[in-house]
């Protein structure tokens, strides 16, 4: 594709002509051609945003524990917030008692530990390891291409494949412990014991996802010319150096963007630890994150569900902001993409316009 | 960042060495070895990925009591075939198969659909909202499906459409229509409008241009998003689990967690139906790789 658009004289965008030529008489029509997508997304995205909002502020409609009678529900004020953040859980006569350990309501702050605990850590991870691959797919070998689409199936095998997989080796007296046994560590019980469950789901996802985070710094490191790297040499400047100095600067936005949908998948991770640990290990709920609480509540009311799906939604919606804020505001200007080479493209044309 | 080969070892052993520069004799030293050290280590950290799911196919090829035996063995003890024809002729088996194909393939049919004419739209003509329709896009992709799972379930309880494929199917359409819209966008803005204005006046009317010329020229980038929805719609976990609650009705990827529970455990015949749930996708994936690279980095490196 870009080889057409490459080799096709640039288009002159006068401003006379423009746009508007093709914008007359299409305005109308031409919104009928977005509207499929905005119906779409309302319904399926938007719709159930707003009501899974409203949802959490309204009482769940059933038998009410303290008096036996049904009750219709209706508006709860902050109630199901609280239940979460301030561990209220209902009791006798209309009252609230601080919930008790075992309920679905205590382990909220457990939930959201180990929900940023696997964040920070496979990102971490992620990171290190995909900065490493990618400078090795970078460079030109033989079997390149091969050992590049290779490195990348496990990403589009499916989570809860991957999942059973790793359950496996997982096992008490499976491959794992096998290999520990190799070099003289006792086994471990990895999907019963709190840490170790939990160091299986981050071993699980890192292994799964590492591919994907290379692929999308690689396509940072193919920006930079070998001329910098020259110059660099020339100059004297270390291998660290280099690195420090020169790559990681130049590859600040796609590495922000890899970091940025990462950091997002990881922060509502469901299938890793619901089926390979069971969202249990150690106490019972080691490994529960936000998004196993959020589908283990649905199963027991509705409403404080949504409060929690409420809550997970705006910490990932805080997050986001923070990384563009404050990391690179260039990650929604310039999404991965087109949008950046379109810009990019129309910028230079002038250029490319007076050059002939 | 880089290698342990660059080493000084190269250029002592050179003739040369006391002459060239530094620089030069430890690039020769390297040429030398890169040759072939750079492909062993490719294929050392493609191997040691691949090696779980190198596992998962041996597995698949052995008897589950093998399977579980102790000490785990690399080759099966005993080779078994006869899984897969015991799976490929499973009626549970066979239903999430359907449903995993019927709704990955709508889905991707919708979401071609719907973001052909919205990302040839918003590339072709500037209207009043469309970097805000853009933005509306985007951030729905930082949506997932996970985090709004209550509300979606609710509503297709509304409609009283739990259990039924289109519930299914429009979910994962729309969680993956930002990114078509999103990839489609670029390729069709890359196309110069001098393209169609000349099919234009060669009298083509303007679905005609769109169809016989914008469409073939934007081809990679509606195969890439072909793929990747197929992809994601294929690999989708949490939707299914909370509303395909009908056993017949599960995807793949749901139904195969059930043939290893508490109860029961056919390792065997997971790692099969594990091995032909991603044969499509990896097929598939091997044919966009290409462009799923390319088109993260082609406007840039252009």
């Amino acid at each position: 594709m870009s080889t057409t658009a490459t080799q096709t004289a640039p288009p002159t965008r006068s401003r006379k002509r423009g746009p508007k030529s093709l914008n007359a008489g299409q305005g109308r029509r031409g919104v009928l051609l977005v509207t499929p997508t905005l119906i779409l997304l309302a319904v399926v995205i938007m719709y159930p945003l707003v009501r899974a909002v409203i949802m959490s502020f309204q009482k769940d409609s059933g038998l009410d524990p303290a008096t036996g009678m049904f009750s219709e529900g209706g508006f709860a004020g902050t109630q199901n917030y609280q239940h979460w953040l301030l561990q209220q859980c209902a009791a006798a006569g209309g009252t609230t008692q601080p919930c008790p350990p075992g309920t679905l309501g205590s382990q909220f702050y457990d939930a959201l530990f180990v929900t940023l605990f696997f964040t920070v850590v496979t990102v971490f991870f992620e990171i290190g390891l995909g900065l490493w691959f990618a400078t090795i797919m970078n460079r030109t070998f033989k079997g390149r291409g091969l050992v590049r689409a290779a490195i990348l199936i496990p990403w589009a095998i499916p989570t809860a494949v991957t999942a059973k997989l790793w359950f496996f080796i997982f096992a008490y007296e499976g491959i794992a412990n096998k290999l520990l046994g190799g070099v003289g560590i006792k086994p471990l019980l990895w999907t019963g014991d709190a840490w170790p469950a939990r160091f299986a789901v981050i071993i699980a996802d890192v292994w799964k996802t590492t591919p994907f985070m290379a692929l999308l710094i690689l396509a940072g490191l193919q920006l930079i010319s070998s001329d910098v790297y020259e110059a660099a040499q020339i100059d004297g400047a270390s291998k660290w150096q280099t690195f420090t100095r020169i790559t990681l600067p130049l590859i600040k936005v796609p590495l922000m963007v890899a970091i940025l949908f990462r950091t997002l998948d990881v922060l509502r991770i469901y299938d890793l630890p619901a089926i390979l640990t069971n969202g249990g290990g150690g106490s019972g709920h080691a490994t529960t994150t936000l998004s196993i609480l959020v589908i283990n509540q649905i199963r027991a009311g509705f409403n404080s569900a949504s409060a929690l799906s409420t809550l997970v939604f705006l910490l990932i919606a805080f997050v986001a902001f923070i990384f563009v804020r404050f990391l690179g505001a260039d990650v929604v200007q310039r999404p991965p993409g087109k949008e950046a080479a379109k810009r990019r493209w129309f910028r230079r044309q002038p250029v490319a316009a007076e050059g002939e | 960042m880089s290698t342990v080969t660059e080493t000084g070892t190269g250029s002592t052993s050179r003739g040369n060495s006391s002459v060239a520069p530094q620089g030069g004799s430890r690039r020769s030293g390297w040429q030398r070895h890169r040759s072939w050290v750079l492909p062993v280590a490719g294929a050392a950290l493609a191997l040691v990925f691949l090696a779980p799911y190198i596992v998962m196919l041996l597995n698949s090829l052995r008897p589950s009591s093998d399977v579980v035996q102790t000490p785990p063995t690399f080759f099966p003890r005993e080779w078994q075939l006869s899984t897969y024809s015991q799976i490929l002729t499973d009626e549970r088996f066979l239903n999430w198969l359907k449903t995993s194909v019927i709704v990955a393939g709508s889905s991707t049919l919708i979401v071609i659909l719907v973001s052909i004419p919205a990302a040839y739209y918003t590339a072709r003509f500037r209207f009043p909202g469309r970097m805000a329709f853009l933005l509306l896009v985007l951030v729905t992709q930082m949506f997932s499906p996970t985090a709004l799972v209550v509300g979606i379930y609710r509503e297709w309880f509304n409609f009283n459409m739990v259990n039924t494929y289109a519930a299914l199917i429009l979910t994962n359409a729309a969680f993956n229509l930002a990114f078509a819209v999103w990839i489609l966008h670029g390729f069709f803005a890359s196309i110069p409008k001098e393209v169609e204005e000349a099919a234009n006046l060669d009298g083509c009317s303007r679905f005609g241009t769109l169809r016989r010329v914008m469409l073939p020229l934007t081809m990679p980038g509606i195969v890439t998003a072909v793929i990747f929805t197929f992809i994601a719609a294929w690999n989708e976990y949490v939707v299914a689990l909370t509303l395909m609650l009908d056993e017949s009705k599960k995807p793949l990827t749901v139904g195969i967690t059930s043939y290893v529970t508490g109860y029961e455990q056919h390792w065997d015949q997971l790692f099969a139906a594990a091995i032909v749930a991603i044969v499509p996708v990896v097929v598939l994936f091997a044919v966009i790789e290409k462009h799923l690279v390319g088109g993260l980095t082609a406007g840039s490196v252009k």
